[in-house]
Formats: C-alpha cells, structure tokens, sequence
C-alpha cells in the first residue's frame, strides 16, 4: 500500500492542521466531560489552572523528549533556534501535562481529582493527531521501520514500512474505549481511570517503538523515548497498583 | 499579571497561546526562522562571493596592467567570453592574448589559436593563423593546465586532431593531418582514448582488423598492451605491430619540422 505523497511544505501543512483539529476537538471534549463530571468551566477558578498547567507543562514535556530522543543534535545544532522550537512527542506531552497540572493545582489550591475529564479528549485527540503523523509520512518521522507484512505501507521511497501511526491510533481508540468502559466501575477510585490509560499508553510506547528507527541508541537498543516510557513507568506504575488494589476511597482525592 | 487573567478573554487567550506551543506552530514558526536564516546566508555567501570575485579581478586587472603574462592571458580570455568582465565577444580580450602568445606564453598561444579558428561570439575568425598558433603550441606542450579559468587539461596536439578531423569554418576536414597529430599526441603525450576519433581511423575495417589498429594506437600511447591483454591471433599481432612501427615512423619523421614537446611539459 502506499501512502499520499506530500512535499515538505504539504507535510507540515497537513500535520499542522491534523494538531489543531486534535486540539480544538480534545478541547472541546474535555469542556464537556468536565460538565458531565460536575466541574467547573474551563476558563472558571476551578477548570482554568488546570487547563493552562496542562497546555504549558504539554509543551515543555513535548520539547524535552524529543531532546531526549535527538541528543546527538545539540553537539552540533545547538545554535539553531529551530531545532529547539520543533519537534514534538506525544509521550513528553503526556508526562508535562501531567507534570503540570499536579503543580497547577498544587499552585492553586485544588485538591480534586481531576485526571479521568482528560481520557475521553486525549483518545480523540491523539488518534486525529496520528492522522495528520501519517499523511505527513517520511517526513513526519514516526513510520516504523521496514517490513514485508501484508499491511506494509510505502511512503514514497519504495520501501514497505511498518505504519506504526495506526497501530497508534488503533491502540488508544481500542484500549482507551476499553478504561471508558471500565471507568463506571472506578467511580469509587477517581484519578484511576486516567492512571490507567496513561500507563498502558506508556507500555505500548515502550513495545511499539521497538519496530522503529532509532535515532540514538541509548543502550540496549533503546530510543530516549523508551528509556523516558520505562523511567515514566517505573515512577507511576506503583501509584497505579496501590490504587487499583486499595480499598476505594470516597472522598476526592487529590492524586492523579 | 493575576488583573489581566481575570477575565475570561484573556484567559481564553492565554490558552490558545499555549496551545499554540503544543500544536506544531513551533514546526511552522522553525519553518519560518529556518528559511529566513536560509535566505540570509545566501544572500550572504552570494555577497562574500561577489566581493572575492571583485578583489580578484581587481589583482587580475593590475597584474595585466604590469605587464604579467599570465594575469594578461586570464583577463584577454574572461574578456572574450564575457566572463565577470564586460560581455563576450570583447576585442580587447583578443588585444591581450595578441600580446601575451606574442611574449612565447604557450596558453596565450593556445586560447588564441582556439579563438581565431572558432570565432566565438562573433569575433573574426582567422583560420590560418589560428592552426598556427596551435602548432606552434602543440611542439611547446601537451596539455594547457590552467585550471577553472580555462578547460582543464587541453591538449593543444589533441584538439588539432580534432579539428582536423571534423573540419572547422575555413578548414577542411583531413583525415592524414588529423591521424598525424594525433599520433603525436599518443607518442608524446601518451594521450589516446576510445572516442571519435578511434571510431574514425577503423571506419570501413572489420572487427577483426579494428581490434589490431587499435591495439596499436593504445601501445603507441601507453607503451603496453590495453589492460587484461587482447586475444590476438599471431595475425592480428602483426597487424598491430605493422600498424604501430607505421605511426612510430611517422612521429619521428615529423621532428624534423615540428619538434617535440618538452616531456616534462606533459
């Protein structure tokens, strides 16, 4: 199979405009699902630190990763402020995010659970994201790495390569449909239902991203964005098990 | 700060703001700066080369001016061509050769003699006094290696074979003179590839005895048999060396009129 073929210029325009309507429709589902979960609006005292906490610490943790992915650019590319204005990572966006809004609230005063509003909008907006990955192809950079399986994808060089963008896409509208499913159950245990997707989501990074290039070995065969995924995991993994197998608490928490 | 955030449009904004740090504007932002920056350096690497260009032809011009044979030759032939200095075709370029081929600087000679055969950009071609110019090179060098400014590595005795062989406007085509300067250019220069004039010399012979000819231009030159060794058969052998005796004849007869280039000329 083959995939569109965009010159460079097209590739950022459609990678572009698949970021934007991920985020402006992520938005607008986490305004409802807050509403849903009886939390304040987005912009009000109670919903804006957060909102703005995630966005910031999202754009610092999207930059470090992919610093952490490219190490080998700042010996020689330090000077150059695009290199340290692009590239993106979903997994850096996730844990800044993350990052931030645990230290929005903390700024602010919020103690109330506020991470399972944020699942719904990040499978939406990270399978419309990868949309964009792969229509950008070759010079996107998160293609995988050749393969002759049925379902090899050319994105213009000839070569079949896994399309590790939809493996992406298939495994957080699968797996996060599967935490939505489950998250009724978890009412008891807020702050769960998003531990949980952001832990699988680390895991599958972690496995995934073994069939793509990588750009700086860090040992083992490891990419900075697995060795980010297990250093993630090792940190959360255990607040997620002692949530999972504690005895639900009734009151709001405010852990993640 | 805590004022300006009060209210919900600056709110508002100040998320789109950071959302703006997220959603690929730093791509387009970097996309941006990079071709700007792209543009600046070329411009100024255009500028940077201009101006080594302007120095250079400025120590071109004043050499030339002092009477430097080979700053003379440089600026008479950028001159003629219309290369950095005015436009081509210029009669002055062709006063400054005149005068260096004049003080015996064989690529003056040589640009000279290609000038008057080819006329180019509508100077006037003096065919006769250009194969003189050439001749005369041809017995002083093998090749004109002048670098850039020139074609690199000419061989005056090559490039009389080839006119030779083609015919210019007020030379007629000669196959005898073409083969005799370019035995020449094999025996002194040690100069002979596979190309016209090859495919010229073995017209009308068969397989068999184009093979033995060439075999004998290739030793003439390189004074060993072509790389891998042909299968001759002791017929072809003769022929060859019948054919190469014939040349090497040749050559040495025409010392006595044309003398031969200096070897470490070559």
């Amino acid at each position: 199979m083959t995939a569109p073929l965009l010159s460079l210029q097209q590739a950022h325009l459609v990678h572009l405009a698949f970021e934007w309507m991920a985020m402006a429709i992520g938005f607008q589902l986490y305004r409802r699902q807050r509403q849903r979960d009886g939390g304040s609006g987005v912009l009000q005292a109670g919903g804006y630190p957060v909102a703005l906490g995630c966005l910031l610490g999202a754009a610092l943790g999207n930059k470090m990763v992919f610093w952490a992915e490219f190490p080998h650019l700042w010996s020689t590319q330090a000077h150059d402020l695009a290199i340290w204005m692009s590239g993106q990572s979903i997994v850096g966006g996730l844990l800044g995010g993350l990052l931030g809004v645990e230290m929005a609230k903390k700024l602010s005063g919020i103690t109330a659970s506020t991470g399972d509003s944020f699942v719904l909008p990040l499978m939406a907006g990270m399978a419309i994201g990868r949309v964009g990955c792969f229509l950008a192809g070759l010079q996107d950079g998160t293609y995988g790495n050749p393969t002759t399986l049925p379902w090899a994808v050319d994105f213009g060089d000839g070569i079949g390569r896994h399309p590790t963008q939809i493996y992406d896409i298939a495994f957080v509208l699968i797996f996060g449909s599967l935490v939505l499913a489950a998250r009724p159950r978890w009412r008891a245990r807020p702050g769960l239902a998003f531990k949980v997707y952001l832990s699988g989501y680390l895991s599958w990074r972690l496995l995934v991203d073994a069939i793509k290039p990588v750009p700086f070995d860090y040992g083992g065969g490891l990419s900075g964005i697995q060795v980010v995924c297990l250093l993630a995991l090792l940190c959360y993994l255990p607040f997620v098990l002692k949530q999972l197998f504690s005895e639900p608490m009734h009151e709001a928490v405010s852990c993640q | 700060m805590k004022r300006f955030l009060a209210s919900e449009r600056a709110r508002a904004g100040a998320l789109i703001v950071a959302a703006a740090l997220i959603a690929g504007t730093g791509c387009v932002t970097a996309m941006v700066l990079n071709s700007a920056a792209q543009m600046a350096q070329s411009s100024q690497q255009r500028q940077q080369r201009e101006e080594r260009l302007r120095r250079e032809n400025d120590v071109i011009r004043k050499d030339a001016a002092q009477g430097q044979v080979e700053a003379m030759t440089r600026l008479g032939w950028f001159q003629v061509r219309g290369d950095r200095f005015g436009v081509p075709g210029d009669t002055r370029g062709v006063a400054l050769l005149e005068q260096a081929a004049a003080r015996q600087y064989v690529p003056a000679q040589y640009l000279l003699g290609r000038v008057l055969i080819e006329g180019p950009f509508g100077i006037t071609p003096q065919p006769e006094r250009g194969l003189k110019l050439l001749t005369l090179a041809a017995t002083k060098t093998c090749t004109v290696d002048a670098g850039s400014d020139y074609r690199d590595n000419d061989h005056p005795a090559r490039t009389l074979a080839d006119i030779y062989l083609k015919g210019s406007a007020g030379i007629p085509a000669d196959a005898a003179r073409a083969e005799f300067w370019m035995a020449r250019n094999a025996a002194y220069c040690h100069d002979f590839t596979y190309g016209s004039f090859s495919t010229a010399v073995s017209a009308g012979l068969s397989d068999y005895e184009r093979r033995a000819k060439i075999q004998a231009w290739w030793e003439l030159a390189h004074g060993n048999p072509a790389s891998g060794g042909p299968t001759f058969t002791p017929e072809q052998m003769q022929m060859t060396a019948r054919e190469l005796e014939r040349l090497r004849q040749r050559v040495r007869e025409s010392e006595a009129e044309y003398p031969a280039p200096p070897q470490s000329a070559s």
